[in-house]
């Protein structure tokens, strides 16, 4: 294991941020943590970079502890804060520069802003960045020691859509090399890409957890509204699965849902002359399966 | 980071020295004012001040100016900036990076020295007498008692705190620090504050390595608790991240 969490706790005064949270990452995995705003995903991620310490539970990564093995583990690890980081009045050549003294073998400024297409901004001051650049940057600086792990927080966050691109084949490319990658996002997009395994948090504690298909087909629904009421069992009857109303809309639990279905359901509709406004079949990818397990929190 | 720390604590220091070099108002507040200050009372010979008391005050400004409110201002904006978060994620030692800002202040000293030392020779006819052991012990001493202040104030205070503070504590020792007002000039009461402050006592070593004068023991002993307290207390109250 590349990643162990042992019943990790972490409390701010009164909120509980992590919540006996047990987690593992394997080498060569990339795992990204799902979750709306104060699930705790950042607080998660803070300590197993060492930043912050758990009240209770362990941590290891590449076998090592965050804190006491500190000085080993940097050489190993890259970190993509969520934001900031960096002097705003330094260039952007020098902030690499300054960075490689810190790794033994580290990746040559030149490589690194190609890598992440910032060589025509070389000479640029870090506060005269756009925010995607600035983003891009601080990902150079997470690679600049050849890392075996990376951390990312939002790697994406205030990209635009061809930037967000770019950045999701920059950390498809490390993926293929074996780096394991744990990252954090808001973006279902971004996690069902990268992603071979998604824990979506929620109130500090995994609400669900496996690869984006895994979750997605554990929620397969199909969706109908009509313009009239209709018989519940009737509709029970034919997918063999229970109905549940969302609104004027049926909500099927089915999973696999067969063509012959369908075809029952609409004849029978047909012949009621009752006219079908909504039909969708699967969901909308992890957004729904997102929005279901956290449909609970304000802030989602 | 093994064998690679002297490459590590070169390439830091030449960070440092690199923005504070780009920041204007640390310019201003570290060469600028003490030249003009030195420039302007040298040459007026205004309120009867000699360039004798006017040079070691303002080696002792030079040094405060680099050595506390430079480095406050600084920090605290990488403390806000989290800079110091991002090194922190870095096998950059902690110690390397202290290191690495007081040599960059050592340096600015040196420079701030040769400005104010050469220019009170050459333009205000300025006989030095140097005594090597009271400069090296004054910049010692001082640069680690303004050094440990200031990240006192930039690694408990926000940003903003910490600008308008330091700011306002470089106007207290222009006026209390023997810098261009002597000491004795001032009411008995602001005397007292005066000599519990750095300052003071700074300025009183710096007397004794430019001039020859002699160097009262309670300023000495002031000075060393303040070079010991102040890193101290710094290191064991400063966090690395704004709340």
């Amino acid at each position: 294991m590349t990643i162990t969490l042992d019943s990790l706790t972490k409390r701010y005064d009164e909120l509980v941020a992590v919540d006996a949270l047990t987690l593992r990452v394997e080498p060569g995995e990339t795992y990204a943590l799902l979750g709306p705003n104060g699930a705790g995903k950042t607080t998660t991620v803070e300590i197993m970079e060492g930043i912050r310490t758990p009240d209770v539970g362990t941590v290891t990564v590449l076998g090592l502890h965050p804190t006491k093995d500190r000085s080993e583990l940097q050489q190993r690890v890259g970190v993509m804060l969520q934001e900031g980081g960096i002097y705003p009045g330094a260039r952007t050549a020098e902030v690499v520069r300054l960075f490689r003294s810190f790794y033994r073998g580290a990746r040559p400024v030149a490589e690194l802003l190609e890598l992440v297409g910032l060589s025509g901004r070389a000479d640029a001051l870090y506060r005269n960045l756009s925010g995607g650049e600035k983003q891009r940057l601080s990902l150079a600086l997470a690679l600049v020691g050849n890392p075996e792990v990376v951390f990312l927080d939002e790697p994406t966050a205030g990209m635009d859509p061809a930037a967000r691109r770019a950045t999701w084949l920059i950390l498809e490319n490390l993926k293929a090399t074996g780096v394991t990658m744990l990252l954090t996002t808001h973006f279902m997009d971004e996690a069902e890409r990268l992603a071979d395994r998604v824990g979506i948090l929620h109130h500090g504690r995994l609400a669900a957890e496996g690869s984006p298909d895994e979750l997605i087909g554990s929620t397969g629904l199909v969706r109908l509204r009509t313009t009239r009421p209709v018989d519940i069992i009737r509709i029970e009857s034919i997918f063999g699965t229970p109905v549940e109303t969302d609104g004027d809309a049926y909500l099927i639990q089915a999973a696999d849902p067969l063509p012959g279905q369908f075809a029952a359901l609409t004849e029978w509709l047909a012949g009621e002359n009752n006219l079908i406004q909504e039909l969708r079949v699967g969901s909308g990818g992890l957004e729904e399966v997102f929005l279901g397990l956290t449909k609970d929190s304000a802030d989602g | 980071m093994g064998d690679r720390w002297p490459t590590a604590l070169w390439e830091q220091t030449r960070m440092e020295l690199l923005l504070t070099l780009r920041r204007g108002e640390a310019v201003l507040l570290t060469l600028v004012i003490p030249v003009g200050l030195l420039l302007f009372f040298g040459s007026t010979g205004l309120f009867d001040i000699t360039v004798e008391f006017l040079v070691p005050g303002l080696l002792t400004l030079s040094i405060i100016s680099s050595a506390f409110v430079s480095m406050a201002i600084a920090t605290g904006y990488e403390r806000k900036f989290l800079v110091l978060k991002r090194l922190g994620v870095t096998p950059l030692p902690r110690w390397i990076l202290i290191a690495a800002k007081s040599v960059s202040v050592a340096v600015i000293e040196v420079v701030q020295f040769v400005l104010v030392a050469g220019i009170a020779v050459l333009a205000l006819d300025w006989e030095p007498a140097f005594h090597v052991g009271w400069g090296a012990a004054g910049l010692a001493l001082g640069t680690s008692a303004f050094i440990g202040s200031a990240m006192l104030l930039a690694g408990t205070m926000r940003a903003e705190a910490t600008l308008a503070l330091s700011n306002g504590l470089y106007v207290v020792f222009l006026g209390l620090g023997d810098v261009i007002v002597p000491i004795a000039a001032l009411p008995a009461a602001l005397q007292t504050v005066a000599r519990i402050l750095p300052g003071a006592p700074l300025a009183a070593v710096m007397r004794g390595a430019a001039s020859g004068a002699e160097v009262g023991s309670a300023s000495v002993w002031s000075l060393v608790l303040w070079a010991i307290a102040a890193p101290l207390l710094a290191t064991r109250v400063f966090t690395w991240q704004e709340r």
